[in-house]
């Protein structure tokens, strides 16, 4: 039996992020559940001061690892986000407390978990019931932190992985994105995740970071690991593939395919100089997609023509309350000044569906994805978040190309709601005497249906379309994308997608703006032939795929494309047209097409 | 310590999501950095004004008001200082 435990094993998963990643697994798991799930326990008498004492230095480690964490964020988002740690660390070293939980261990003989338990309990059930909301939600910080004290406390389940000084391979059941944006790109390897497709955010964040990850890890896999106390692993985030306890020479087979990839990478960032044309001379330009403003070293040096896709959202998430004008601005300001000369295109705040920010609209829809999201919450109930957003992106415009763009545009209306709104707030910031860009650019994202049917409609009312495929291909498939049951639905090339990204293109040709794409197709290879085909002008990806798709497009003919999607788009299924995209991709560039996978 | 001096001080919660973490961060932040013992008072229910905990108990929303006492031989810096936090409604404008 204990032979079984340490035998290499084999699964695959849902290839997420490429990249080899080698080191020893960590489970985490989700900080909420941690602190009701545990089991109470009683000591004997003669230990408890034993006990104090392990108590007393769990509530050190505890407050050294948020210290940690306060440092780690505010290197990432600036300072105001921090505060909240400092309430959880007064709650760790709260003398009420720690008084009660020391004499509960001394009187009652509980271990230390179950007195600081049973002692936390009270609070937090005494706060649940108070009538004030705003006060009601503390209970969570107070939760966050008894987590993270019963967690050290408890042998069997390790500290959470924001803070763990050794590099490691983390598994887990679920990630939220705000447990994703949070990882320590230091110590964090890879990751390996149960639940979750490629397009959920977690995936996404992990390839902003050139993480190697998989998602739909076999709960076979999950179990093993558990139970051979965290092994070492090895995981492939091209092929989805996870080796638990690696035999030596599959260890020796793994890190050739480390250093193969390495040497790879070497060549594509000796060619980030040269111009993305494909041979017979059409220009595309690449650009980044970026999820919090530290990601920008990142892109400079991608060699990315600008930045395609801020997502402004994050700046939203894992914080207690709204980001300031000031600090919006000086976050767009910063940015564009860190790039100058290249565009930085911000998405205006895109929450609601699978990214919640619990302060913003706490609503519970019954379809999220269906519901008051993106722009039309920012116009239906949230104008007061909208309005600062865009003073602090239109006086930012002052500094450096900034362009401003709006998602989940679905009819006409919004956008001209949005554009008197916008004359406005140009009003107020003229009378207020700030400077900005009177002629910034405007555009929408086209990821619902009937935006890419009234294309010719929207072309003449903005400066640029940029597709939003996640959104388009889940809107037009009729599909949850965060539902691994209908994921087999989530079909970049079916015709019916490959049409509508088709018009929207021709479009946005006939009234001369360009029109992008920022979803995760526009980073694969695999359909790179059927864009360049389709006439696309910019492709926004995360930073690390650019290298990449530059090889990729120096290698094809624009003509040849254009034939091949001409009969992808007469093709029957998406099969039939990811078949003629990969067969292009293989004789343009076969190095390439052997790593590639589709998105699932 | 000497516990015979006393200083006692009424305010009233202005920022509109009450005494929720941040705000009580701060409070027991301050109050911490005296010597003298800090009670607050809310409707007759009197919690020790260093610990966060007891003043999330407080459930303090906007409009509530607070007694603070002070008793030690800070009490009077303590109490302008916390006086002061209060009248910036805690930073939260």
């Amino acid at each position: 039996m204990s032979n079984s435990l340490f035998q290499e094993l084999k699964f695959r998963g849902i290839p997420a992020s490429a990249g080899v990643a080698i080191g020893n697994a960590v489970i985490v798991h989700s900080r909420t559940s941690s602190y009701e799930d545990m089991k109470e326990k009683t000591i004997e008498p003669a230990m408890a001061e034993a006990e104090v004492e392990r108590f007393k230095h769990v509530l050190d480690t505890t407050r050294q690892e948020i210290i940690a964490m306060q440092r780690q964020i505010r290197n990432k988002f600036g300072s105001r986000e921090i505060d909240i740690f400092d309430a959880h660390l007064l709650i760790v070293d709260d003398q009420m407390l720690k008084n009660e939980v020391v004499e509960r261990i001394r009187n009652e003989h509980l271990n230390a978990e179950t007195a600081y338990k049973r002692t936390i309990k009270r609070y937090i059930d005494a706060l649940l019931v108070m009538p004030d909301s705003y006060i009601k939600e503390r209970a969570d910080d107070i939760k966050d932190v008894a987590s993270r004290i019963i967690n050290h406390l408890s042998t069997s389940d390790k500290p959470a992985f924001l803070y763990s000084a050794e590099p490691h391979i983390i598994i887990a059941m679920d990630l939220t994105p705000s447990e994703t944006a949070m990882f320590n790109r230091e110590t964090i390897l890879g990751m390996a995740v149960v639940t979750g497709s490629t397009i959920s955010h977690s995936a996404i964040l992990a390839r902003s970071m050139q993480l190697p990850a998989l998602v739909g890890l076999p709960l076979e896999a999950y179990e093993a690991i558990r139970r051979a106390g965290e092994p070492q692993v090895i995981i492939d985030g091209a092929t989805g593939d996870i080796i638990i306890n690696p035999a030596p020479e599959t260890m020796t087979r793994y890190r050739e395919r480390i250093e193969q990839n390495h040497d790879f990478e070497i060549r594509l960032s000796a060619e980030k100089n040269l111009p993305v044309e494909t041979l017979d001379g059409h220009r595309i330009k690449l650009m980044a997609n970026l999820g919090s403003a530290d990601e920008i070293d990142g892109i400079t040096h991608s060699g990315a023509a600008g930045v395609g896709l801020f997502r402004t959202e994050y700046m939203f998430m894992n914080r207690d309350t709204l980001p300031t004008e000031e600090e919006q601005y000086h976050t767009y300001s910063e940015l564009t000044r860190r790039m100058p000369d290249a565009p930085l295109v911000v998405r205006t705040l895109d929450i609601g569906g699978d990214k919640l920010a619990s302060h913003i609209d706490a609503m519970v829809e019954a379809n999220p994805f269906l519901g008051l999201r993106a722009i039309r919450l920012c116009l239906k109930a949230r104008k007061d978040i909208f309005r600062t957003q865009m003073r602090a992106v239109l006086r930012a415009s002052a500094h450096g190309d900034i362009r401003v763009m709006y998602p989940m545009i679905s009819c006409t209306e919004e956008v001209r709601e949005i554009q008197e709104l916008v004359k406005e707030l140009m009003r107020e910031l003229t009378a207020e005497g700030h400077a900005f860009n009177r002629n910034i650019k405007t555009g929408i994202m086209i990821e619902v249906p009937a935006a890419a049917l009234l294309a010719y409609t929207l072309a003449p009312m903005v400066d640029f379309f940029s597709l939003g495929t996640n959104d388009l291909i889940q809107y037009t498939m009729a599909i949850d994308r965060t539902n691994d049951r209908v994921s087999y639905l989530y079909q970049p090339t079916h015709p019916a997608v490959l049409e509508l990204i088709q018009r929207t293109i021709a479009a946005g040709r006939d009234h001369r703006i360009e029109t992008a794409i920022c979803g995760e197709i526009a980073g694969n290879p695999l359909y790179t032939p059927l864009l360049v085909g389709m006439g696309i002008e910019e492709l926004s990806m995360s930073p690390g795929s650019i290298g990449v798709i530059r090889r990729v497009i120096r290698k094809l003919n624009k003509r040849e494309a254009e034939v091949a999607v001409s009969k992808a788009l007469r093709g029957s299924t998406a099969e039939d047209a990811l078949e003629i995209s990969l067969k292009m991709l293989r004789q343009a560039a076969p190095d390439i097409a052997e790593l590639v996978m589709p998105v699932h | 310590m000497s516990r015979n001096k006393y200083s006692q001080l009424e305010i009233m919660i202005k920022n509109p999501s009450g005494l929720h973490a941040r705000p009580a961060s701060l409070f027991v932040k301050i109050a911490s950095a005296f010597k003298s013992d800090i009670v607050v008072e809310k409707d007759g229910e009197e919690v020790n004004g260093k610990s966060i905990l007891a003043l999330l108990m407080l459930a303090a929303g906007i409009g509530s008001k607070l007694r603070i006492s002070a008793i030690g031989d800070d009490s009077e810096e303590a109490l302008a200082a916390l006086q002061e936090l209060a009248d910036n409604k805690f930073h939260e404008g």
